[in-house]
């Protein structure tokens, strides 16, 4: 299977080879998804805005390392009410 | 804050026994992704290394394995896990992806407060990996990858030759080709 596409680097059209025909419906979906998902320029403005350090030029890091105790304590969370529903389902 | 100290004290302690090993190393997944992008929530830490050398492999294991949990423990796979102080550490060599001596020597470094300094894959090679995963994995990883591009472009800091190049590399150059249309 093959796709016909504008590469702007070589500034010409191309063909290039995406694997077996098989997998059409999942290229499509990646192909699909690829174009249609969008990231407002709103939301990039608040991301420069707030979570950028304007020295490093990267997200600050205690918001890093918050999203990453955040999804900790979640998780730790969710195992924990996991457990409990397990032990009255039973009682 | 005690939390927080306990997560430092492992993801220092990580670093520094998989560097004894793999010097290479550079952070990828969601806890790489959000130095780039708006940060989402994420349960733990993920290294790309090069695990093809199976003995050095064999001793890593061997080392890790005396002092913390590493799971699985015998070689011939491309992702690991690690608990470290209850932390969960994933050191990994996705199959698809190429991680040649361009992509080491492109590596950013985040310094961390109470860790100390961290290589981190670039932003191009971050998105071109998740671009290779997507193939395999589905539509969440080729989400991640255009949050990489669209934030990196609006720090201005996305060198787009470079990423096609990597993308045509890894035989996925289509997808980003459109990863890149407005």
């Amino acid at each position: 299977m093959y796709v016909t596409m504008w590469d702007k680097q070589s500034r010409r059209p191309r063909r290039f080879y995406l694997g077996r025909r098989e997998e059409m419906k999942r290229w499509e979906e990646l192909f699909k998804l690829a174009r249609e998902y969008r990231v407002g320029k709103d939301e990039v403005r608040d991301y420069v805005d707030y979570f950028l350090d304007k020295e490093t030029n990267l997200t600050k890091v205690e918001y890093v390392m918050l999203s990453l105790s955040l999804g900790v304590d979640l998780w730790k969370w969710s195992e924990s009410s996991r457990t409990r529903s397990g032990q009255q389902l039973g009682r | 804050m005690e939390v927080e100290r306990k997560f430092k004290n492992a993801f220092r302690t990580a670093v520094r026994e998989i560097r004894r090993f793999y010097p290479e190393l550079a952070l990828i997944g969601r806890f790489a992704r959000n130095f780039y992008a708006n940060p989402e929530t994420t349960l733990d830490i993920d290294f790309i290394v090069n695990l093809d050398d199976v003995e050095k492999l064999a001793e890593f294991i061997e080392f890790v394995s005396g002092r913390y949990e590493i799971f699985p423990k015998d070689v011939g796979h491309w992702q690991y896990r690690l608990v470290i102080k209850g932390m969960r550490i994933d050191v990994v060599k996705p199959p698809s992806f190429k991680f040649d001596e361009e992509v080491v020597h492109r590596r950013r470094t985040v310094r961390i407060e109470g860790v100390g300094e961290v290589p981190i894959l670039s932003p191009e090679d971050l998105a071109v990996l998740y671009v290779v995963a997507s193939i395999k994995r589905g539509i969440k990883d080729l989400i991640k990858a255009k949050d990489v591009v669209v934030y990196s472009l609006g720090r201005e800091d996305f060198n787009e030759k470079y990423f096609l190049k990597k993308c045509e590399e890894n035989g996925v150059k289509p997808i980003c080709l459109v990863l890149l249309q407005d």
